[in-house]
């Protein structure tokens, strides 16, 4: 089986530069987007296993991106780590978005991230990417 | 966290320079092709750029380039090259800088007179000028086409990595300022004989390092109940007292982690736009409450980096008041054991009641007059409490005989700073105040007892409570003989300084305000009366 792909949507080139990294190292392959217009676009095309995104955003918030990935049936099973540096907003937003399975708050721990990635990923039926890539 | 105003980025200054050397001028004008900044040319030429025939050039241009993603050069007029890049903002097109080159044949050009009769300018000058920038040639135009794509793509990728070394210094620099608040406070932690040294330390890294305008540390409870505001603004009682009722009787209008966040409506309010506030709790127990308002800087909003910061510091504060807590639960204890200890002592020998509690009360304020740092200071006066202890292992016969006591009941009494060590050594706590209760009966020239120390080797512990001692003794009544007057006390530690008594402990007991002591010496007094009619 291939590397999982992980997409990163944040508006801050060292956010992005951060996790990217890590998340290389760690072994899995990495595609960045910097809003979340750009974000959606390339999870149509690339379909990544897991989407980690930042709240606040240009043109897109994260929780528009997840809303609108899950109203498309070959994206909806992604799930989607939502980073933020305002956790009350989140809790009041985020709520019946049921692709977004975790909110990390600001400022968060590169490994504790890869190791929420990781969990989600195994936990899932299956890798939702892969499938639907292979469909593709 | 520090989102900045969106803001145009525009082709990097330096491609503008590039282009001036290069002999090109360059112009950045909207999606419509209207000018945002004034072109950059030799005045003269600039003006003519500007006169109304160009400016429509530029127009028809920019709608020719409208929804073309590779932007190609193209030659408006004879001998005039038009260089267009792409100016986008967080992936769309806000514009375009445009670089402009001439060619000598532009000085033929039927378009020259028109333009410079509308601009009121002179076509002879406009001409020269011109003449002296058409460097360009038909080759170096198509070289300069490619040259120029490149150094942009160069610059704006330097430039983007610059604002990513912007945003990690920034980053940085706010871990920088947590280690160090952190460092800060784990020094200011074990200063638990003055707490407020502590909760002052918080309240200010929460008002400098996270920014707010108005910072307050509410402490309930007996040990502490206080009150401290920071930061540039300070409210009155009554209204610290307002916000306070608000902050523990309202539901918070968010809550972030152990945060609630109340916002604050009038936009006027030095506390707008948030109030946050942590309880500081250890356990099920509050100890009080931080409550911080007016958040400066570029984001007013509450961001979980200062929740994440409030929590740890309001938790380090409740561990820390619990420890404080117990510290003070423990020195009630131990002081009530010494007191007690001191007390079965006072109960054999009425005429020595409160002496130690006097002796004590001297030695530490002669320790505080040498200038000895707190903690010497409250062994100085341990010391002081216990340094008799001993006489509780000499006969009461001896005690309290009146009269001359023979050789053999001197030597007994001359026992009891050893047997007071002898019984204190065996509590490790006690250590630091041994020498003192061993010694506090040695001369300053060395014909004391039990160790016939002399001079600077007697521990200055002891060569203070040897003052004390004295001066009590002989200003109250013993079973031997009555107490002495002040003036004959105070002569009797002055003459013998140097010789009974250290100079220096003696120089500071003279400076002595004793006002507190003779209160001593009449509640002293007045409970033992009250013990007689008992
Ligand atoms: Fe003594």
């Amino acid at each position: 089986m291939a590397s999982p792909l992980i997409l990163l949507a944040d508006d801050e080139p060292h956010i992005t530069h951060v996790l990217a990294r890590s998340l290389r190292s760690a072994g899995f392959d990495v595609i960045t987007a910097e809003d979340g217009e750009e974000a959606f676009e390339l999870a149509a095309e690339r379909i990544p296993d897991l989407v980690v995104t930042d709240l606040q955003m240009p043109y897109m918030s994260g929780i528009e991106l997840a809303e609108k990935l899950n109203g498309r049936a070959e994206l909806s099973g992604i799930p989607v780590i939502l980073l933020s540096a305002r956790g009350y907003v989140v809790s009041q937003n985020a709520e019946g978005i049921d692709n977004i399975r975790l909110t990390l708050e600001k400022p968060f721990s590169a490994k504790s991230v890869i190791k929420h990635i990781t969990g989600l990923l195994d936990s899932g039926e299956c890798n939702p990417g892969d499938a639907a890539r292979e469909a593709a | 966290m520090f989102r900045r105003p969106d803001q145009i980025r525009p082709v990097p200054p330096e491609f503008v320079d590039r282009c001036r050397s290069l002999g090109l001028q360059s112009w950045r004008v909207d999606l419509n092709g209207l000018t945002v900044t004034e072109p950059d040319a030799p005045d003269l030429l600039a003006l003519w750029m500007s006169s109304k025939p160009m400016r429509q050039i530029m127009t028809e241009l920019a709608s020719e380039w409208s929804g073309i993603e590779e932007l190609r050069p193209s030659q408006p007029l004879p001998g005039m090259w038009v260089f267009p890049f792409a100016e986008t903002h967080r992936r769309r097109r806000t514009g375009y800088f445009v670089a402009i080159g001439f060619e000598p044949k532009i000085l033929e050009s039927d378009l020259l007179e028109p333009s410079c009769v509308g601009g009121s300018l002179q076509l002879g000058a406009v001409k020269h000028q011109l003449a002296a920038n058409a460097t360009l040639t038909p080759q170096c135009a198509a070289v300069l086409t490619e040259t120029l794509g490149w150094m942009l793509n160069d610059l704006t990728d330097s430039d983007r990595s610059q604002r990513t070394i912007e945003g990690f210094t920034e980053q940085l620099a706010l871990s920088y300022e947590t280690v160090s608040m952190l460092s800060d406070l784990g020094t200011g932690i074990s200063a638990m004989g003055d707490p407020m040294v502590f909760v002052n330390a918080v309240g200010e890294h929460v008002s400098e390092t996270l920014q707010y305008r108005w910072t307050s540390v509410v402490l309930d409870g007996q040990s502490f109940g206080r009150r401290a505001q920071f930061g540039d603004h300070r409210l009155s009682d009554e209204e610290l007292d307002a916000v306070l009722s608000r902050v523990r009787r309202d539901e918070p209008d968010a809550v972030a982690g152990s945060t609630g966040i109340f916002t604050i409506d009038d936009p006027m309010s030095p506390l707008s736009p948030q109030l946050v506030a942590h309880v500081i709790k250890n356990g099920e127990h509050e100890h009080g409450v931080v409550i911080a308002g007016g958040k400066m800087g570029e984001d007013p909003q509450v961001s979980t980096y200062e929740t994440k910061s409030f929590q740890s510091l309001t938790g380090l504060l409740g561990a820390f008041l619990a420890n404080v807590e117990l510290y003070q639960q423990q020195r009630r204890m131990f002081f009530g054991t010494i007191r007690s200890m001191s007390g079965a002592l006072d109960a054999k020998d009425r005429y020595t009641r409160g002496h130690s509690d006097r002796v004590a009360y001297l030695s530490q304020a002669i320790a505080r007059e040498l200038g000895l740092s707190d903690r010497e200071v409250e062994e100085v006066h341990i010391s002081g409490i216990l340094h008799d202890v001993g006489k509780i292992g000499v006969p009461e016969a001896v005690l309290c005989k009146p009269g001359r006591l023979t050789d053999e009941e001197f030597d007994a009494i001359k026992r009891h700073p050893q047997i007071g060590f002898d019984i204190l050594s065996d509590i490790p706590s006690l250590e630091p105040i041994l020498p003192g209760v061993l010694h506090h009966h040695e001369r300053y020239d060395g014909g004391g007892y039990p160790s016939g120390l002399s001079g600077e080797d007697i521990p200055l512990m002891a060569r203070i409570i040897g003052v004390a001692d004295t001066f009590d003794a002989m200003s109250s009544n013993r079973s031997y003989r009555s107490k002495l007057p002040r003036e004959v006390v105070l002569e009797e530690i002055r003459k013998c300084a140097g010789t009974q008594f250290d100079p220096g402990a003696a120089a500071a007991f003279l400076r002595l305000d004793l006002g507190e002591y003779d209160r001593m010496v009449q509640v002293a007094a007045s409970q033992s009366s009250l013990g007689k009619a008992a």
